[in-house]
């Protein structure tokens, strides 16, 4: 139960980045209109590297909020766990920096502002943060792969608290709905 | 003549001051017109149960040391098969939907139960995260059925259905928004529909819907029809669209009225009170009824139709004036019940019943005032044929002694079924008959164990620790008791958790526990972790015996172990089961003591004891016989036959206030039997004709939608035959023996 609401917070994190990817490539106010609208997310995940994978399903609606931000709400689901998206992203003065906030909702981690660079279709976030149950600084990597339009993949990958060493989370897949 | 406490007076000043009653019944109407803008209704079930018993305490206590379950709503998927990929996946994409859903706050379903494995990699779901072969799914499936017993529960046994359970943000099912929520979670199924699958919702908030749109269709449509159609039965009578509408006028006013008022003053209309329109239509039509024929009667004598208006206003108002207060005191008598629900019901009615009242007294002379100017004078009609209905009534008077005795042989054993005929609350009797609710509530309640849960609450020793073996032993009392009474994987407590750890050699803890989000722990154990719940799946559908034996028997199997004083037994089947029969009792024995306080009023009014007595038989005969023909016909009490005799109470004392008014008045000047035969040949017209149209009129509420308004209104019908035939062969009896010693 621990280790999913760990994995839940990972997962909510790759899901509000997810949309950041498929923009990647433009300017930013071409990033955010084009962020807009709402999303449906589904994929694989799992808690720890000899975990079982679990189902997760997100959705997403996201409105632009002037020409460098853009607000996200929603939530997405794994097992009998339901986690809030809402948050916003935001283009810092250079063009491939993001910052992003939507984990207060999100108890397990204490940091609540991360960034990221785009290079290219993808995005690379990563982010340092104090595991706020099992106490420990973790690790996570989210690359947000934008395929088209309409879709793109977001890949996880995190600390295992125990070994230490980065294990991959899982995907899912974001489509416009 | 009655006494009529000065009641009249009001006909009268409406018939004197026309102008003046025109302008008051205009604003009053207005002021309606506004209070039925902002008409609510309610399909609140509990709180009308509500009578600050033990049983309401532990109810409210488990609301709010877990969590409101009256917040939950079943899914129910009904699919070809749910062990092959497709089906699973069709369910498990279904439970994602709903549980995304921002009307939802969380679910319990077969992909929320979870497995320990152990220390290292902690809780897992017990399903796997996607499927390749149907053989999988079966295996899967039967395997969760039997590490997780109270899966059970969540899918049927033939793998034809599967049930959610989600559980509401407490916003989205108020009264105001429940509607709109359930149509938003419809529509989310529908999405998942097909040729095969159906998905339906049932439980607490659909049924709360579902009881809403019941009473809104009810009121909207069915009670103006129903005056509609009494209207042209006075159409036919009197062969008049003026006198139809002179008759019907009170009752659309009343109606309108009452509506309005419940309105203004923020009265959200329940299932209860719904059949207050019904009543006002009964009381109202017959005492206008009675009005009109009397004037219609003095107008064949009386070339001024006003002056004959005025005569009939005050040999009848008294009489009408008194059936009011009859049936307001009966209904006022509700307010002693110590029940929230009757106490709005007797006050709101009693209230509406004054309105109605109103309706009469002003709305009839002043209707009938303006149609005179215009013109329009009664004439006599085809009623008078009618007095030939009361021959027979007369030639029994011969053998009144043999019709006493036979009346009161009829009512020692109507009495014997009212004391023995058994009692039924079940929410699904308030939904219509083409309901999905009620379809899917039936379906669960078949296959499954029911929708709603039936709860064992054990206080925990807080001086030892969760897991401390005396604590935990008392937890599976608590369960060994259960299933001495319910099947195998038809509860689920905390311990199956505990089990599940117990596997890995680990315990439960608080900790533990509190790392689980309290959407899913307020299910098992109090938030100070003081109490733990088993609950056990069951139905609020079964005859208030079936469910008092089953208590019974878990009570002892409690009892027997020693919990008598640390477990208690609660939930919504209690209610229904326990405190809704406690609540018809109650009812029925407010009745019996109205009948009483009625004969009193009359007695009062006629200023006579005996007169007032010999209203008693032909008084109780009416509710007695219904209670008998129930009792034979097997048809249990519901609230609705329990309240429908209320109403039948007041028809019948309608009709003998008319008849012993008359009968006072021929008593003047006429011997006691000449003034009975003569009360029956006035009389037996005007009661036989509101029989008619009454009985015609409502027989348009037996196509409600409602089970519990079709029977509602079928007792009523009953009750004004009997009613009918009791005032014209057993009370001129009674009054003959009664008054006999005054010659």
């Amino acid at each position: 139960m621990l280790k999913k609401l760990t994995l839940a917070g990972a997962l909510s994190l790759a899901a509000v980045l997810a949309p950041v990817s498929q923009t990647s490539s433009f300017a930013s106010p071409a990033i955010f209109e084009n962020m807009s609208g709402k999303w449906r997310g589904k994929g694989l995940v799992k808690a720890s590297p000899k975990g079982k994978n679990e189902s997760i399903r997100c959705r997403m609606s996201n409105k632009p909020n002037g020409a460098s931000r853009i607000n996200l709400s929603g939530n997405c689901a794994v097992s009998g766990f339901v986690f809030s998206l809402n948050g916003f992203i935001q283009q810092n003065g250079s063009k491939n920096s993001y910052t992003a906030s939507m984990f207060r909702s999100l108890a397990n981690l204490k940091q609540s502002n991360f960034s990221g660079q785009r290079s290219g279709s993808k995005i690379n976030f990563s982010f340092k943060a104090r595991d706020r149950v099992s106490k420990q600084n973790v690790e996570a990597k989210i690359r947000l792969n934008s395929k088209n339009a309409k879709a793109f993949d977001v890949q996880i990958s995190r600390t295992d608290p125990k070994s230490g060493k980065i294990f991959n989370v899982g995907t899912i897949t974001f489509a416009k709905r | 003549m009655m006494n009529g406490f000065g009641l009249e007076k009001l006909g009268l000043f409406a018939l004197r001051a026309p102008i003046l009653a025109t302008i008051a019944l205009l604003l009053a109407s207005l002021a309606a017109a506004f209070g039925v803008y902002k008409l609510q209704f309610s399909g609140e079930n509990i709180e009308i149960l509500r009578d600050g018993s033990q049983e309401l305490t532990d109810y409210d206590e488990l609301l709010s040391e877990f969590r409101d379950f009256n917040n939950d709503a079943v899914i129910l998927m009904r699919l070809p098969n749910l062990a092959t990929v497709d089906g699973i996946e069709t369910f498990r994409e279904l439970n994602f939907e709903f549980q995304l859903d921002d009307r939802v706050e969380s679910i319990l379903s077969i992909f929320s139960m979870v497995t320990y494995a152990g220390p290292e990699l902690g809780w897992q779901s017990a399903l796997p995260a996607e499927f390749e072969t149907d053989e999988q799914v079966l295996q899967s499936l039967k395997k969760l059925a039997k590490d997780i017993p109270s899966s059970q529960s969540l899918f049927s046994e033939n793998f034809d259905s599967a049930v959610m359970v989600v559980y509401t943000k407490a916003d989205a099912i108020i009264d105001a928004n429940v509607r709109e929520t359930m149509w938003g979670l419809e529509e989310l199924g529908k999405e998942f529909e097909t040729d095969e699958i159906s998905i339906s919702i049932a439980g607490q908030p659909a049924i709360r819907s579902d009881l809403i749109r019941s009473i809104a269709s009810d009121i909207t449509y069915l009670a103006p029809l129903a005056v509609i159609l009494c209207a042209i039965l006075a159409f036919v009578l009197f062969r008049s669209p003026i006198a139809m509408f002179l008759c019907a006028f009170p009752s659309l006013l009343a109606i309108f009225w009452f509506l309005g008022g419940a309105g203004l003053s923020g009265t959200s209309l329940n299932f209860l009170t719904n059949i207050l329109p019904v009543l006002l239509i009964v009381i109202i039509f017959a005492d206008t009824l009675h009005l009109y024929l009397k004037w219609q009667s003095l107008c064949e004598r009386e070339e001024n139709a006003l002056k004959a208006l005025e005569e009939a206003i005050r040999e009848i108002g008294p009489a009408c004036g008194i059936s009011s207060l009859t049936t307001g005191a009966a209904l006022l008598s509700l307010c002693f019940s110590g029940n929230n629900g009757l106490f709005e019901l007797g006050l709101v009615g009693a209230i509406g019943v004054l309105g109605g009242f109103f309706a009469i007294m002003i709305g009839m002379p002043v209707t009938a005032y303006w149609a005179t100017l215009s013109g329009f004078k009664p004439k006599g009609t085809n009623t008078h044929a009618l007095s030939a209905i009361a021959a027979p009534a007369m030639r029994l008077l011969r053998w009144r002694k043999s019709v006493m005795a036979g009346g009161i042989i009829l009512c020692g054993l109507g009495l014997f079924a009212h004391s023995m005929i058994d009692s039924r609350f079940r929410l699904i009797d308030y939904l219509g008959t083409a309901s999905e609710v009620g379809q899917s509530e039936g379906y669960i309640d078949q296959t499954y164990n029911g929708t709603t849960p039936l709860f064992a609450v054990v206080d925990m020793d807080l001086a030892l620790a969760l897991d401390d073996p005396k604590n935990e032993q008392r937890v599976y009392d608590t369960i060994d008791a259960v299933t001495d009474v319910f099947p195998a994987g038809s509860f689920y407590s905390l311990a199956d958790f505990a089990d599940e750890i117990k596997k890995h050699g680990g315990r439960v803890s608080a900790d533990l526990i509190d790392q689980i989000p309290r959407a899913l722990t307020s299910r098992f154990i109090s938030e100070n972790k003081d109490k733990v719940l088993v609950t056990i799946f069951s139905s609020a559908n079964l005859s208030a015996s079936d469910m008092q034996v089953r208590l019974s028997k878990l009570q002892y199997a409690l009892d027997k172990r020693g919990l008598a004083d640390t477990v208690r037994v609660t939930g919504y089947p209690v209610l229904s089961g326990v405190v809704a029969p406690r609540l018809m009792d109650n009812l029925r024995i407010s009745l019996i003591l109205a009948v009483g306080l009625s004969i009193l009023i009359i007695s009062l009014a006629a200023g006579s004891w005996r007169l007032g007595l010999a209203c008693l038989v032909p008084n109780l005969l009416p509710i007695v016989m219904v209670e008998l023909i129930l009792y034979m016909m097997g048809i249990p009490l519901n609230l609705s036959i329990t309240v429908a005799l209320t109403v039948a109470f007041g028809i019948a004392v309608d009709d003998s206030v008319h008849m012993l008014n008359q009968y006072m008045i021929n008593r003047k000047d006429h011997e006691t039997s000449t003034a009975v035969q003569g009360a029956l040949k006035e009389v037996t017209p005007a009661i036989f004709s509101t029989t008619l149209i009454l009985s015609g009129g409502l027989i348009v509420m037996s196509f409600s939608s409602l089970p519990a308004m079709a029977v509602f209104s079928a007792v009523v019908i009953m009750t004004l035959v009997i009613a009918f035939l009791a005032d014209i062969f057993q009370l001129p009896a009674y009054l003959i023996l009664m008054d006999k010693d005054v010659d």
